[in-house]
């Protein structure tokens, strides 16, 4: 994954929370799945802690390194 | 033990692991190690990375000396809680502030794989054990240990110790002159660990070093097959080599 890549989901500088009305925050986060976590920077809401997984993550890297993990 | 990887031991979400055991498997995995060393009264037990002190509140149970060594105050105050008569000793498992030959079964759970040098932490072990004593690890490896030396440079320097294969273990062990009695795999013991908690912030850390995307070692970690085990090892009835300068 290239650094633009990631700068396209984590340089989002207008994205407001929905709940909040709050502009997201690049913040450190640790995203875990079936007992391993993986500390990412990603956008999130800095009142109520929403995170934001933009689809191509969520359906790209995300889903590779789950199935992978799935996998016996 | 280290620092930089210690930490991750005081997210709020460890606190409410239903057992206080801060390592995949809980007590019952400490329970299952203490019945493979046939433990009695009296034998002094070390548990090296103590965290909470659950498995010095367990091996009081059976009447056994136990000591607890972790890296943090925070964490030795909590043990305090758990195991009121245990000795506590606040230092780093590559430097034991103990004697030769002082103790007759060494525990670590879920800490050897704190420390990137596991060859220093095992000779440590070594010296304080008596010839003939026993070592009980269950830590993290990786099943698919081919894996280990892609994954290993992708780590933070102090996460390194997570990327290790069963035969570089062993290696390792034979090195610092250790016979494996034991090994086992535990393989639900992660996956179970990470849903004690909802949501699913317990668990182990890969922490990716400057430069690597993380999502990258992400997959290279989850293509090598991240495993649980649990061995026994004896020490053989050398004299210590390691830190001869440390005797008390």
């Amino acid at each position: 994954m290239s650094q633009d890549e990631r700068a396209g989901w984590v340089n989002h500088p207008h994205l407001l929370c929905g709940r909040c009305q709050v502009p997201l925050q690049v913040r450190r986060v640790n995203v875990a799945y079936l007992g391993n976590a993986f500390p990412v920077e990603l956008l999130r809401c800095p009142q109520c802690g929403l995170t934001f997984v933009p689809e191509e993550l969520a359906l790209g890297k995300m889903a590779e390194v789950e199935q992978a993990l799935e996998d016996k | 033990m280290v620092a930089a990887s210690a930490d991750i031991y005081h997210l709020p979400a460890w606190d409410h692991v239903p057992d206080g055991a801060l390592h995949p498997g809980g007590v019952e995995l400490t329970r299952r190690a203490l019945a493979h060393c046939a433990v009695h009264a009296e034998m002094r037990l070390l548990d090296v990375g103590c965290g909470k002190g659950a498995s010095l509140a367990y091996a009081a149970t059976l009447g056994m000396q136990a000591i607890g060594l972790d890296l943090t105050s925070a964490m030795l105050q909590q043990s305090r809680e758990s195991a009121p008569h245990a000795p506590l000793i606040q230092a780093d498992g590559l430097h034991l502030p103990l004697a030769n030959q002082v103790i007759d079964l060494v525990l670590a759970e879920c800490s050897l794989s704190l420390v990137a040098d596991h060859s220093a932490v095992l000779g440590e072990i070594g010296r304080v054990l008596r010839p003939g004593g026993l070592l009980a690890v269950s830590d993290v490896y990786l099943r698919h240990g081919q894996c280990a030396a892609t994954v290993a440079p992708m780590l933070a320097p102090a996460w390194r110790g997570l990327a290790v294969s069963r035969a570089m273990l062993l290696e390792r062990l034979a090195a610092a002159d250790f016979s494996l009695i034991h090994w086992e795999d535990q393989p639900t013991a992660l996956h179970q660990f990470s849903g004690c908690v909802p949501p699913a912030t317990v668990a182990v850390h890969w922490e990716a070093d400057e430069g690597v995307e993380p999502f990258t070692l992400a997959l290279a970690v989850a293509r090598a097959k991240p495993g649980y085990f649990l061995l026994m090892a004896r020490r053989n009835g050398h004299p210590p080599t390691s830190c001869t300068g440390r005797t008390r």
